[in-house]
This record gives structure tokens, C-alpha cells and sequence, in this order.
């Protein structure tokens, strides 16, 4: 009697195997984003379309043409290193959390158990360390690392998201309401602001839902993160609002008789715009972060209990990074790749968010961010 | 609280140290490479620094050293100042980065003003430049991002705790309010809380000693 140990189906997606021409491509852009900075004070691209549509005695209209705005606003983006990179990130992800099979490289549910397999001419069992048909290695359960993480982007960062616009909602509400009435009610807000401020968001969101309880799901998980860094926003908001309502542009709205609502519409929110977007996306990897050094101490979305169980001995249910996490720690000398690998993608997300935030800046508001 | 302390203190001296090796060379190579580095000690999560700080700890160093750095049960009482060195140095990486880029921002404000260029233009030492004109008017900066650092470290203080199996605030905050030990849980709060305050009056001390344009403001303002 053979018994036969089974083989991985061999792997067969696209970017991993143009994966040097990949990063490649992402090298040149970085590259080729650092020349154009260098270049860019020296050519004035505008100027030589100009000077290029004289020649050719095409139209010149009043203001830019749409290719001269075009051409101007790519030179833009591609010079700004930490947006091209921090797009590219976030695209990635996006394409992760909406379509994951269509980058994971196999099948969410593919489980071939707890059996040895045969991986190069020899028999191994799970978890099998990084190899050729499993690049990032395998769980206990002899599923794919790789397509877990793949998989689990959706819950991850959809879970940190909404947590941000939770934050994003209460944070602006409070410091609109408190820059835009200066009054006794504005103090009272700052200073809950500042008492928010001062303790740690770690500690208030493993409070918070550690005495509710993480089996309760979703809410528990999105009040606890969102509860708890709005301070920084109402501080922006409220600043950024007092300063505008000094501004002198404001004053002669009021004087030609503006309503609140139009000034609000019209002068408030496009100049607090430009502020908003990137601190949304620096809270966004804030959130992440928090999401993940959770699940690294147990407290992971989907569980029954709270627990610090080693990961050989339970089966997580919800694919996602921090329950990946959550009991890996005691694995990390014989098996460095199980806590490895979703924490690198943690850390790919908030890199990913944080560049994208700084990058934003700088395309929104050039002067400040020089 | 004895790790929290000695991270913060780690993580200001050398950050305010390599704050003020790239902050007086503006446009060095030495300072963009301190500018990414603090950009990446900012962003790093803590735990995947202190997952390759343990690996490396368990791995080479103890081997080499013959000396057990990283304790794997956290009962042991006595006190070996090795074992702190391992955990301090992950928890000071983020105090460290921050207070880098907060010297730095200090400093260029400081050194094109107009005592600095008359200093030199009077012919002395740079030595003395830098202790009586530089260093006095970027205290107040700093040592405020004292507080902040500390702040920093306290809300990693947990995950590393629990990492390295330190038996300090953050490992038994956790344990108590799993266990729902309310009273132990304020206890430790309300200890942490302490610490918090009584920093932040050590460094409003300092400040008016150093600054004595602090002092005038408050003795005015009170």
C-alpha cells in the first residue's frame, strides 16, 4: 500500500510572476519622481506649452487649455514622491479589499488540512515556512498566509475606515460647532477635547471593548476606535474655522447680506477642505495602527472571548490581519514568519496611508507644506 | 513605570542628540538621513520593531553574550538592569524620533537669527555659541516634547510590556482588567496618571530655571 502525500496546485497569478518587472516599475516612478523635483523649479512646463502652442499657431484661449492644465497637474503628481508611492499603496488595497480573487493565489476556503504535503521532493507538515508554492508560508490549518492576508484586507481596513469616519463626524462636528460659536459652549467642548486627548487611544479602545466585550461584533470594535482620537480633529477644525472667520473675504460676505448656510458652503468648508483630507488619512492609518496592536494582544474582531490562546491550538473565523495576529507571539522563534507576515502588512497599510496624507498635503496646499 | 521612565529618558537624550547633529547641518547628507529614519521610527508599529528587537535579542545577542536578556516568565521578581535594555530601546525609538524631528524644527528657527550671526561675528567659540545662544532658546521646544514623547511611550508601554513579559504597569493593567479587576485596574490608572503629572511639573520646573523669560510670563500671568 502507497500512500500518497498531496501537492499544492502550483501557483499561477499574474503579479507574482511579473513581479521583478513590478517593482521595477514602482523603482522607476520613485526615481523618475525625485529627477522631475529636482528638475521642477527650472521648467516651466506650462510656459513651454505656451511657447510650443505659438509655434504651432494652434488656439490660445483665455486661461490654460485642458492639455496645458492636464500635462501640469501629472508633472505635479509625479513629483510629489510620498502621493505617487502612497497612491499606489492605497490602489493596491482598494483592489485587495473589493476583488480579492482576483490577486489572491488560491481559493479562500482551499483547505488541505493538517496532512503533510510534499513541497520540493520532500514531506513537510504544517505550517510550512516560506517556499515556492506558499510565498508567504501557511497557518497550522495548511492555508495560505498569502491569501489570507489578501482575503482579510476587506474586514481589516474596512473595519479602521468606518472607525475614521465615526471619528472624522464627531471630531468635525464638535470643533465646527466650537469655532464657528464662540462661546461658552466652544470652552467646554475644548476642554472634553483635551481630556480625550490625554489618554492613550490604545488603552481606552482595549477598555472599552474588553468590558463590553469583543463578541459583540462590529459596534463594539467601531465605537471603541472611534471614540477616541477625535481630539486632534476638533482641535484642527476649530482652529482652522477661527482662523478663517477672520479672514477678511468673510467679512465682506457678511456684509453683502451672506446667510450662515452660504458662508458655510461657500467659504467655510473649501478652505478647511484642503486641511481635512490629509488629517483624514493620517487618522486612517492611526486607526490601523490601533486595530493592529490590538489583535497583537488578543483583541481581535469575530472572536468569542477574549483570549491570548496559542494559534496552533484555535481556528480564527473572520479572515483578518489582527486575528492573524492575536496568539502568535510564543510562535515567533520557531515559526518567525506566522506574526511576521500580517504585521508587515499592518505596517505596508499605515506606511501606505501616512504617505498618501503627506503627499495630499503637499498637492493641496503647496505653500504651507515648503 | 521603571521601563516607562528609562525609555523616555533614553529615547530624549539620543533623539535630542541626533536632532542636534543633523539640526546644525541643514541640507547634509547626515540630515536627510535623520529625516527618513525619524519618519520611519514614527510610523513603525511598535510590536513588529520589538518582534525583530526580541528576535535579534534571543537569537544572537544572549547567545553570544551568555547572558539571558529577555526573560520568558514574568514572575521573576528581582531586578537585573540587562533585561531592561532590550525592552527600552524599542519603546525609546518613537520618544526618539519625535524629539529628533522636534530639535530639528527648534533649531532652524534659532540659528539664522540675529544674536546667533552676532556671536559669530564676535569671534566666539563655537562652543560657546552653542551653549549660551543656541541650546537656552530651544529648551522651551524641547522639553515640552518631553511631555509628548512620554505620552508616546505610554500608549506603546502595553503592547511591549506584554511582548517582553515585563511585569510593569502596562502588563498588569491588562491582566487586571481582563481578570475585571476594577480596583487594581484604578490603582494602576491612577498611579499612571501620577507619573504623567508629576513629569510634567519636573519639566515645568526645568523650563522656568532655564527660560527665564517663562518664569517673568508666569509670575505676570498669576
Amino acid at each position: 500500500m502507497q500512500l500518497r502525500a498531496p501537492t499544492p496546485p502550483p501557483v499561477s497569478v499574474w503579479w507574482m510572476k511579473y513581479s521583478w518587472v513590478l517593482i521595477g516599475l514602482v523603482i522607476a516612478l520613485v526615481v523618475l519622481s525625485q529627477v522631475l523635483r529636482q528638475w521642477l523649479p527650472h521648467v516651466k512646463v506650462s510656459a513651454w506649452m505656451r511657447r510650443r502652442a505659438l509655434r504651432d499657431r494652434t488656439e490660445i484661449r483665455l486661461g490654460r487649455s485642458v492639455t496645458e492644465r492636464a500635462v501640469t497637474g501629472a508633472v505635479r503628481f509625479l513629483s510629489n514622491t510620498s502621493l505617487v508611492l502612497g497612491t499606489l499603496i492605497v490602489l493596491v488595497l482598494l483592489v485587495a479589499a473589493f476583488t480579492p480573487q482576483a490577486l489572491a493565489p488560491y481559493e479562500k476556503d482551499l483547505d488541505i488540512g493538517r496532512f503533510l504535503q510534499m513541497i520540493e521532493g520532500e514531506l513537510r507538515a504544517p505550517p510550512i515556512p516560506p517556499s515556492p508554492p506558499y510565498p508567504l508560508g501557511t497557518d497550522h490549518e495548511g492555508r495560505d498566509v498569502l491569501t489570507q492576508i489578501i482575503y482579510g484586507t476587506r474586514l481589516t481596513l474596512g473595519l479602521a475606515l468606518s472607525a475614521t469616519v465615526l471619528r472624522l463626524m464627531i471630531g468635525v462636528g464638535l470643533g465646527g460647532v466650537a469655532g464657528w460659536r464662540q462661546s461658552g459652549a466652544s470652552q467646554q467642548i475644548l476642554s472634553l477635547a483635551a481630556v480625550s486627548a490625554s489618554v492613550p487611544s490604545l488603552l481606552f479602545a482595549y477598555l472599552f471593548i474588553v468590558s463590553i466585550g469583543p463578541q459583540e461584533g462590529f459596534g463594539v470594535f467601531l465605537l471603541g476606535l472611534a471614540l477616541t482620537g477625535w481630539a486632534e480633529l476638533t482641535n484642527l477644525v476649530n482652529g482652522a474655522i477661527a482662523w478663517i472667520k477672520a479672514q477678511p473675504y468673510m467679512e465682506g460676505a457678511r456684509t453683502l447680506g451672506s446667510t450662515p448656510g452660504h458662508l458655510i458652503r461657500r467659504h467655510v468648508f473649501p478652505n478647511l477642505a484642503p486641511q481635512l483630507l490629509p488629517a483624514f488619512a493620517l487618522e486612517l492609518s492611526a486607526a490601523t495602527l490601533i486595530l493592529a496592536e490590538l489583535g497583537f494582544i488578543g483583541i481581535v474582531f469575530g472572536e468569542r472571548a477574549p483570549s491570548s490562546i496559542p494559534q496552533s491550538l484555535r481556528v480564527v473565523q473572520a479572515a483578518e490581519w489582527g486575528g492573524m495576529l492575536s496568539g502568535s507571539r510564543l510562535l515567533l522563534f520557531n515559526k518567525p514568519w506566522l506574526p511576521l507576515m500580517p504585521a508587515l502588512a499592518f505596517l505596508v497599510a499605515i506606511l501606505g496611508f501616512n504617505l498618501f496624507g503627506i503627499g495630499l498635503r503637499g498637492w493641496l496646499d503647496p505653500y504651507r507644506s515648503s | 513605570m521603571l521601563l516607562l521612565l528609562t525609555s523616555v529618558a533614553l529615547g530624549s537624550l539620543i533623539g535630542v542628540g541626533l536632532g542636534l547633529i543633523s539640526g546644525l547641518r541643514p541640507g547634509s547628507r547626515i540630515a536627510g538621513v535623520a529625516s527618513y529614519v525619524s519618519f520611519l521610527g514614527v510610523l513603525t508599529p511598535s510590536f513588529l520593531l520589538g518582534i525583530f528587537v526580541l528576535l535579534a535579542f534571543v537569537r544572537y545577542i544572549s547567545p553570544f553574550f551568555g547572558i539571558r536578556f529577555v526573560l520568558l516568565d514574568p514572575s521573576v521578581e528581582i531586578l537585573d538592569p540587562r533585561r531592561l535594555i532590550a525592552p527600552a530601546l524599542v519603546l525609546s525609538v518613537r520618544p526618539m524620533a519625535y524629539m529628533a524631528q522636534v530639535t530639528i524644527g527648534a533649531l532652524q528657527e534659532v540659528i539664522h537669527r540675529d544674536y546667533v550671526r552676532t556671536a559669530y561675528a564676535k569671534g566666539l567659540r563655537y562652543r560657546s555659541i552653542l551653549g549660551w545662544h543656541i541650546l537656552p532658546n530651544i529648551a522651551l521646544p524641547v522639553l515640552t516634547a518631553v511631555n509628548s514623547s512620554f505620552f508616546f511611550a505610554l500608549s506603546s508601554v502595553f503592547v511591549i510590556e506584554w511582548l517582553f513579559n515585563w511585569a510593569g504597569v502596562g502588563y498588569y493593567l491588562l491582566q487586571a482588567v481582563l481578570g475585571r479587576d476594577s480596583i487594581q485596574a484604578s490603582y494602576l490608572l491612577v498611579s499612571i496618571a501620577a507619573t504623567l503629572f508629576l513629569v510634567n511639573v519636573l519639566i515645568r520646573f526645568a523650563i522656568r530655571q532655564i527660560d527665564k523669560r517663562m518664569a517673568a510670563l508666569e509670575t505676570v500671568a498669576t
